[in-house]
């Protein structure tokens, strides 16, 4: 039980890590003069790791968080259908970014929040056994 | 043997103006948090070109971008804790950082490149700032907790 909510809170600062370089790789496409092509390729890895981080949450009974996994999971699919709509409907296309933020704040609330449930249980399973009281 | 007790923060001016200076620095620090939400959302607009080529990103940047010094000013009018403070300062250094990236862009593309990620810097650090500051001051006129 422990393992699994270790991994669940490494799996969601790893989303959290992939997040930031996406985010760097979308700022070489923009002012670095690279292309968006990195930004796409990488954009759809990233979009695979919420799912692990689902299953891992659902691995390690979360609980409310599983539920916020399950929208973190919903709202980087949509991230990577919004630049499809771009011809069709740009104003929503342009809602890109802001989607981007929500993903980057909603992925850092369950880091932490998945950590300090880990914590929780390395903190039950090590505190010291009180000695029993003997008759003298 | 008396113990020393660490001394709550002392607000720089009157009792009157810090209650005033602090809830000023709520609304002004959550106004920010807005205008850095709508800034991303006018990223996407010019990169998607939803309404033609247009530069509504960066003139937005310079129209909100003064809400950080007087973020600092309020801070130390509502004589806020240090940590606070020194949060708000960061806030502003960093601001100043993220309009000045994109101008090196020809010249060092790879430092350019960071604006991205110190954007999510800088909203993360506003979200923090804004929500670190209760609404209603504390008794002496500091803040709450």
């Amino acid at each position: 039980m422990h393992i699994s909510r270790v991994v669940f809170a490494a799996l969601a600062w790893l989303f959290v890590g992939l997040v930031v370089l996406q985010v760097f790789y979308a700022g070489m496409g923009l002012l670095g003069g690279a292309g968006m092509r990195q930004h796409v390729e990488f954009g759809y890895v990233v979009s695979g790791v919420p799912i692990l981080v689902l299953i891992a949450a659902g691995a390690a009974r979360a609980g409310q968080l599983a539920v916020y996994s399950a929208g973190l999971l919903l709202i980087t699919f949509v991230q990577t259908v919004l630049p499809l709509l771009r011809d069709d409907l740009p104003f929503v296309a342009a809602l890109h970014p802001v989607n981007a933020l929500a993903i980057f704040w909603l992925g850092l609330f369950i880091a932490r929040r998945a950590t300090a449930f880990a914590r929780q249980r390395a903190e039950e399973t090590t505190e010291p056994v009180q000695a029993q009281p003997t008759a003298t | 043997m008396p113990v020393d007790r660490p001394h709550p923060p002392e607000p720089m001016a009157g009792n009157d103006v810090a209650p005033i200076a602090q809830r000023g620095f709520v609304i002004v620090a959550w106004i920010l948090v807005g205008c850095l939400v709508v800034q991303f959302f006018l990223v996407g607009l010019d990169l998607f070109e939803a309404i033609g080529e247009s530069e509504l990103h960066r003139d937005f940047a310079y129209l909100y971008g003064w809400l950080t010094p007087i973020l600092v000013l309020l801070a130390m009018l509502a004589g806020l804790p240090r940590r606070v403070l020194l949060l708000t300062v960061a806030l502003l250094a960093l601001y100043a950082i993220q309009t000045y990236l994109p101008t090196i862009a020809d010249i060092l593309p790879r430092i350019a490149a960071l604006h991205a990620i110190n954007a999510l810097l800088v909203f993360w650090l506003a979200v923090e700032v804004a929500r670190s500051v209760p609404w209603i001051p504390g008794p002496t006129g500091t803040p709450g907790r």
